[in-house]
């Protein structure tokens, strides 16, 4: 006969204080590795977002991201004349870009940190820059006028539309914000190509996009890419791109997944031993009930069935923190070693996210909660009921 | 003394309980220590000397802008000024882009490069080798011992693989350095550089050797108000600005890694306050007998604290030795960071804060028993 589910929920009411400490422990870990996990799918989103499967980016070969990479306009030029690329009012979809850096001061959290910086050509920003402009309006080609992202116009000082940020000589007023559904793009300023040449004296180009005609046309161009350039230049769908990109961030949840097991291996302890207290507290109560009738294994399901519902209770609570952190939209941004410049993410709370909070609260429970559970199973009756 | 006795015959008489509560801090200190020394490998992403009292001058427009050539020549003749060395990071490749092959390559005045680093310990013929040769470079003894396999000797021949500039050096090695702020450095010819370069004539940074530091403050001003209307103005600062500078970039990691840290404190308080009060639950009656024998309530107060402080010492303890141990001992996780390791600071704050988490948790339970009516704890049966 198994004992009551209420026997179980009781007993952690009757001891309130202990209850608390432990599930708001419990809560805590769980809250500090879901919040971990969060940011790098922050991390990881704003990477994975950006760009389609016929899009392709060239870069030189040695280069490890836009920022960090050189093309002349001479290979650009050669670029065009690739087949299979799709067209757009008689012209091949053909976007040599310039990205640099801009130090600007940060709003939160003090100093300065760079911003990339995308110049490109009004004809093909229209296709380039699919997304919305949600104020103002776009920049115009000659003018010092940029785009910037709002994601990073947020946290960044005279990002506002209006404002002017100051470029050496030169001044480039902020003429519109878009949004580029939480992609890379989100943490960037865009600009006209020629004005950001010649405001920082560049030669060449960063990095070329070349849309294809057709999605089997892809394989094609990324031949004649490598051929053309004599193996000098590299060429990369985005989405293959952006997975190379998001490879440091993978470790980095590896290394979380171990900060789990260690942070549940303490937690677990402190909840072995609110239940070792709680089975010494009811030494006689257990007798009592051997002698009514209920087997050891109803007595050891009970006592663990107390202990996991004190895991789910912390589990929860941690993953209700989490997602109160989220809604209030903890928005941040990180250094990409890759792009040189900031990046701006924010904590991403998932249904998955709560089912891994209440999976972690339960095995903190399940594992602490194992040992005294078995112990009290094992209580011998008579000796039991002597105890007091 | 008497009261260490009777504090440690009461933290060791529920052995389980005082167990699982060292080794629950004991785990959360290990994660603890592990954060704070990912925060001091960090800071130490750079380590410029700072003993050369050199001006650090890079682009006002951009951090990964240039300044022209003729700059060096210019700065050089300002009252004050020893020696200048313009340098670019060339940012290529080697071999691949596996984090296994990166090192730093930076293109340099090899004329001037000695005058101004001289900390740089090149063997005089070596050096002598080195500036013959415009295609040639000099390595960190690192890069040897890492690249033996690919057969790195002196006279052996590099391949880099250009990224932020449209070419692909093939140096061979002149000559080996060990100085230890330069780890995984190679240096090379910046006019090999430019001459491969049309229409380049840019360097990314110059170094400044003034000749004392008092001269330092003058120099930054006068470089940059001269450029300040010029195509390319400049932000001039001493070499440990620059260091903090470059180190700024990662103040979301630090936010983030000192957050952590502080909730892995209110878990050990939290986890040892729930211990402490269910030791002190078992006792009430026992105390209250005490308090009938003449003990105060701040004295029973100050045993309560006490045990609590030797257990969470002693899980401070492990746990940071435990870090210790195993980032020191067994091997620093040298994927992610340069210079992980646990310093004595981390070690003595981790040991510092375990009393404190001894104090914190203790308190309220040792401030409910010695409050305790004596009567009502009398008659409490547990």
């Amino acid at each position: 006969m198994a004992l009551p589910l209420k026997y179980s929920l009781r007993s952690l009411k009757n001891r309130k204080t202990a209850t608390a400490m432990t599930v708001l422990g419990i809560a805590a870990a769980t809250a500090t590795i879901l919040a971990v996990q969060g940011l790098l799918l922050g991390v990881q989103q704003v990477n994975v977002g950006t760009g389609s499967e016929q899009d392709i980016l060239v870069l030189r070969k040695g280069a490890l991201s836009e920022a960090g990479s050189s093309v002349s306009l001479d290979e650009a030029r050669q670029l065009r004349s690739i087949s299979q690329l799709a067209e757009r009012d008689g012209n091949s979809m053909v976007s040599a870009e310039l990205i640099t850096a801009l130090n600007l001061p940060r709003l939160e959290g003090g100093g300065k940190a760079n911003v990339s910086l995308r110049g490109i050509t009004e004809r093909e920003r229209d296709w380039r820059q699919s997304f919305e402009i949600v104020e103002g309006r776009p920049f115009r080609a000659g003018l010092h006028e940029v785009t910037v992202g709002r994601a990073i116009s947020r946290r960044f000082e005279g990002l506002d539309l209006g404002q002017e940020i100051p470029v050496g000589q030169t001044r480039l007023k902020v003429v519109g914000l878009f949004e580029a559904g939480d992609s890379a793009y989100d943490s960037e300023i865009w600009g006209d190509f020629d004005v950001l040449r010649g405001a920082f004296h560049r030669q060449g180009y960063s990095s070329v996009t070349l849309r294809a005609a057709t999605a089997d046309a892809v394989p094609a161009i990324l031949e004649s890419v490598e051929q053309q350039s004599a193996g000098t230049l590299k060429a990369r769908t985005y989405p293959e791109h952006f997975a190379r990109q998001s490879e440091a961030v993978e470790q980095l949840v590896g290394s979380s997944f171990l900060l789990a097991v260690i942070l549940g291996i303490g937690a677990a302890f402190a909840a072995a031993n609110t239940m070792y207290a709680a089975v010494s507290q009811r030494v006689s109560e257990i007798a009592v009930l051997r002698s009514l009738g209920f087997r050891r294994k109803s007595i050891l399901f009970a006592f663990l069935l107390e202990s996991a519902f004190l895991g789910l209770l912390g589990g929860g609570l941690g993953a209700l923190l989490t997602f109160g952190l989220s809604l209030i939209g903890w928005e941040t941004g990180t250094m990409n070693p890759y792009l040189f410049a900031e990046q701006a993410f924010s904590l991403v709370f998932t249904p998955a996210s709560l089912v891994t909070g209440l999976v972690f609260g339960l095995a903190i429970g399940g594992f602490g909660g194992l040992f005294p559970a078995i112990g009290a199973a094992r209580k011998p009756v008579l000796e039991a009921l002597r105890a007091t | 003394m008497k009261w260490f006795r009777f504090v440690w015959r009461n933290a060791t008489r529920s052995r389980r309980r005082s167990i699982l509560m060292i080794l629950s801090l004991a785990t959360t200190f290990f994660l603890f220590c592990t954060l704070q020394t990912m925060l001091t490998a960090l800071d130490s992403v750079t380590s410029f000397n700072t003993a050369q009292h050199r001006v650090v001058v890079t682009s006002r427009l951009s951090q990964i802008g240039t300044l022209p050539q003729a700059y060096e020549e210019q700065i050089r003749s300002l009252a004050g000024v020893a020696e200048v060395c313009g340098m670019t990071n060339f940012s290529g490749l080697y071999k691949d882009d596996h984090p296994d092959n990166f090192f730093a390559q930076y293109a340099v005045n090899a004329r001037t490069v000695f005058d101004v680093f001289p900390e740089l310990d090149v063997d005089e013929t070596q050096r002598g080798a080195f500036l013959a040769n415009p295609q040639s470079c000099l390595v960190h003894e690192s890069l040897i011992e890492r690249f033996s396999g690919d057969g790195w000797k002196l006279g052996s021949t590099v391949p880099l693989i250009g990224a932020r500039y449209p070419v692909d050096p093939k140096l061979s090695i002149a000559g080996v350095f060990t100085a230890p702020a330069y780890e995984d450095v190679l240096i090379f010819h910046w006019e090999s550089l430019d001459a491969s370069l049309t229409a380049f004539s840019e360097y990314e940074l110059f170094f400044a050797k003034a000749q004392d530091s008092a001269a330092m403050p003058r120099i930054i001003d006068e470089i940059d108000s001269r450029y300040l209307n010029s195509e390319y103005p400049t932000a001039s600062m001493t070499e440990d600005i620059f260091q903090e500078s470059t180190n700024e970039s990662l103040a979301t990691q630090r936010t983030v890694l000192q957050r952590l840290s502080m909730v892995l404190l209110v878990v050990m308080v939290l986890a040892g306050a729930n211990a402490i009060a269910l030791a002190t639950r078992e006792r009430v009656r026992e105390i209250s007998v005490l308090r009938t024998l003449g003990f105060t309530p701040g004295r029973v107060r100050v045993l309560v604290i006490a045990e609590a402080c030797l257990l969470s010492l002693l899980g401070g303890a492990l746990g940071c030795g435990g870090a210790w141990l195993l980032w020191e001992q067994a091997g620093p996780p040298s994927f992610l960071f340069l210079n992980f390791h646990v310093t004595a600071g981390t070690l003595l704050t981790g040991l510092a804060l375990s009393v404190l988490v001894g104090v914190a948790s203790g308190s309220v339970p040792a401030h409910r028993v010695a409050t305790l009516p004596i009567v009502s704890g009398l008659r409490k049966v547990t």
